[in-house]
């Protein structure tokens, strides 16, 4: 309501200036005084703009910062033993006074901590390739669970788990614990390039094709996915079920430790390229005019893509929605450009994925629903609106 | 070094089919170059090759560097180009999408509301910063596309010389009133320094603007100099295919404007 109402005043007011631009411009047209060299010597014009977002995106990723500290406090200390947060710092500071139990410090800093940060780390990374895959594709539609990098990067998981050893007999246990997110990596960069290749031709990414070939590279790595579980002993296929539900359940530090140096290496260059991508929603040719490297900005972002997604869906499997729901959400208050949207969509991301966690331990326990299940619920009638809302304007 | 840009032989052959060959011609620094011509002669094809956006045989030297051993970024700092229609998939305000051409060529202007101010001032968007891109009519986009390339060319800052303006078919799209003001800018640019290459259709606004018209047909130059060399009879006869007659006057119950009026001598 308020935004209709703040639109119509803008529009009142541009059509106020515009009778008054018009009157200027009849005299410069009268005088044939060149309009351009005004450019230069109007520096003294006032710099009170409307359709500035800068200060309301910069107010709203300080607001996200506190809304992502209470998440993540709050995932730490809710829980469904009864354990004391108070207690545990105080053993850790030294200045313990027997409160705390051994139980306590297990479920907090061995369970909870990891599993929050791990939740923290997968919000951002999920939020941020859906990002930068929408940048990308110039689409509000993409993301990487819809359109089959998540499947693949899965793809890659279940083939390191079932034929990994069969492949590479000669790997050290502590290298074949690598050799899984860099599977996932691989399986999910395989999927964006191929995907990206059909989707484009010339120059013109179409919406359409990006969807159902997303929905079609997705059956193609299920299918083999399928085959690979056809043929996996059973400690292979309890591994595998956990790719397939998507969960924070399993989090330990190892993989906290595993992810952590991957998603922040491409959440880090995913800023470098915000203003490329900004400039890519003119076109690449207008973003190639501003001076910028599209083949050099494409490379970047589907490597941030697979290797943030590959990290994610390694950790905690293929949890989806995140990546649509949340920079939809942001754009509509911050606006689209990636300055602001990038970092705010990692913060957001982290703080509902922590907020989807808890409800998922929460609401049935002591037995845990699949965190999947919520991110769907909400993120699904998310994507149909948008759907519906920008049918004509999205070329569907 | 010259100043100037220098078209030379110039060939592009997209998917097998050759659109340019032995295309030649100069634009001057300081000058309006406007490309005529008939529908798919290849005057858009032109201007992509002096952009660097396609592969090209033969030269263009800008500034006398090769397009084609030029960065992105140094390219983004000797010239700004004008699209023909832009489509924004993400709903930016006018003002964010100025404000990308400060973005752009490296940034050196930094993000100074002024700049974006007079910018959109200059293309008679004054009041329209808050207003949605995608809200706006065609005429209008296609201004605040080109506020946007004036904010690249104050990015691009003045290490050589004012960067070039490339227009493809500036005016198409808005009203007669906001086509004479397009035109003066493009004009007032070049008399700057900047050297601007348009591609028109409006062959009266050409007349009046242009200081140096290149005439193509089917991938060649037909014709090039002032406009009161080139425009004639027999030549734009042959370059549209019909008989057309200059400063001929229309038999009298059919009134006729033309835009020449709408400015004092």
């Amino acid at each position: 309501m308020a935004s209709v109402e703040r639109r119509s005043d803008d529009l009142a007011a541009g059509r106020l200036q515009t009778d008054e631009a018009g009157s200027r411009s009849q005299a410069v047209l009268a005088s044939d005084q060149p309009a351009g060299r005004r450019l230069t010597e109007s520096r003294g014009v006032e710099d009170h703009l409307a359709g500035d977002r800068s200060a309301k995106a910069r107010r709203a990723i300080t607001l996200l910062i506190v809304l992502l500290a209470m998440a993540f406090l709050a995932s730490i200390m809710l829980g469904v033993a009864n354990a004391s947060v108070p207690a545990v710092i105080r053993l850790i500071l030294g200045i313990e006074d027997g409160a705390a139990s051994l139980r306590d410090r297990i479920i907090i800093l061995d369970i909870r901590l990891p599993r929050a940060l791990l939740g923290l780390l997968v919000g951002s990374a999920l939020a941020v390739s859906g990002a930068l895959m929408q940048g990308l594709f110039r689409n509000p539609l993409a993301d990487p669970a819809l359109v089959g990098v998540s499947s693949g990067a899965a793809l890659g998981a279940v083939t390191m788990i079932v034929l990994g050893h069969a492949l590479m007999p000669w790997l050290p246990p502590a290298l074949s614990l690598l050799a899984l997110p860099l599977a996932a990596f691989l399986g999910g960069l395989a999927s964006t390039l191929l995907l990206y290749r059909i989707a484009t031709s010339g120059q013109v990414t179409s919406v359409a094709t990006m969807l159902l070939a997303g929905i079609a590279l997705g059956a193609l790595s299920s299918a083999a996915t399928g085959l690979l579980v056809f043929i996996a002993d059973d400690r292979q296929l309890r591994d595998i079920t956990f790719w397939t539900l998507g969960s924070l359940a399993g989090a330990t530090w190892q993989k906290v430790a595993i992810a952590a140096p991957v998603i922040l290496v491409a959440l880090g260059i995913s800023s470098i390229l915000a203003r490329g991508l900004n400039a890519l929603t003119l076109g690449e040719a207008a973003a190639f005019h501003m001076g910028f490297s599209v083949q050099r900005l494409k490379i970047g972002a589907i490597l941030c893509v697979a290797a943030a997604t590959g990290a994610a869906v390694a950790t905690s499997g293929a949890i989806g929605f995140i990546g649509i729901v949340v920079p939809h959400l942001l754009r509509l208050v911050i606006g689209p450009d990636n300055r602001y949207l990038l970092p705010a969509s990692a913060l957001l991301g982290a703080a509902l994925l922590l907020g989807a966690d808890m409800i998922s331990r929460l609401v049935a326990a002591p037995a845990e629903l699949p965190i999947g299940i919520i991110t769907a619920l909400a993120g699904a009638p998310v994507f149909l609106a948008i759907l519906i809302r920008g049918r004509g304007r999205l070329g569907l | 070094m010259s100043m100037d840009l220098l078209v030379r032989d110039l060939g592009v052959t997209l998917g097998g089919a050759t659109i340019l060959s032995g295309t030649g011609f100069t634009a001057k620094a300081g000058a309006l170059t406007a490309i005529i011509g008939p529908s798919g002669c290849g005057k858009t094809t032109t201007l992509k090759a002096l952009s660097g956006e396609i592969a090209y045989r033969g030269s263009i030297r800008l500034r006398g560097q090769e397009v084609s051993s030029l960065s992105p970024l140094a390219l983004a700092r000797m010239r700004a180009v004008l699209p023909q229609a832009s489509l924004l998939a993400f709903p930016f305000t006018v003002r964010e999408v100025v404000a990308m051409g400060l973005q752009a060529a490296g940034g050196r202007a930094g993000e100074d509301g002024r700049l974006i101010a007079a910018a959109l001032e200059a293309v008679d968007l004054g009041g329209f910063a808050g207003r949605f891109y995608g809200e706006l009519s065609g005429g209008e986009q296609q201004r605040a596309q080109l506020a946007r390339a004036l904010c690249q060319i104050e990015a691009a800052g003045q290490e050589h010389a004012l960067p070039f303006l490339f227009l493809d078919e500036p005016v198409s799209s808005l009203d007669i009133r906001h086509q004479l003001s397009i035109m003066q800018l493009a004009r007032a640019h070049a008399r700057k320094g900047g050297g601007v290459v348009a591609v028109m259709h409006d062959l009266n606004l050409t007349a009046m603007f242009a200081d140096n018209i290149v005439m193509m047909r089917a991938g060649r130059v037909e014709a090039e100099g002032t406009p009161d060399a080139v425009m004639t009879d027999p030549l734009l006869g042959r370059l549209f295919g019909c008989a057309l007659r200059v400063g001929a006057v229309p038999p009298p119950p059919i009134p006729f404007v033309l835009p020449q009026t709408a400015i004092e001598p």
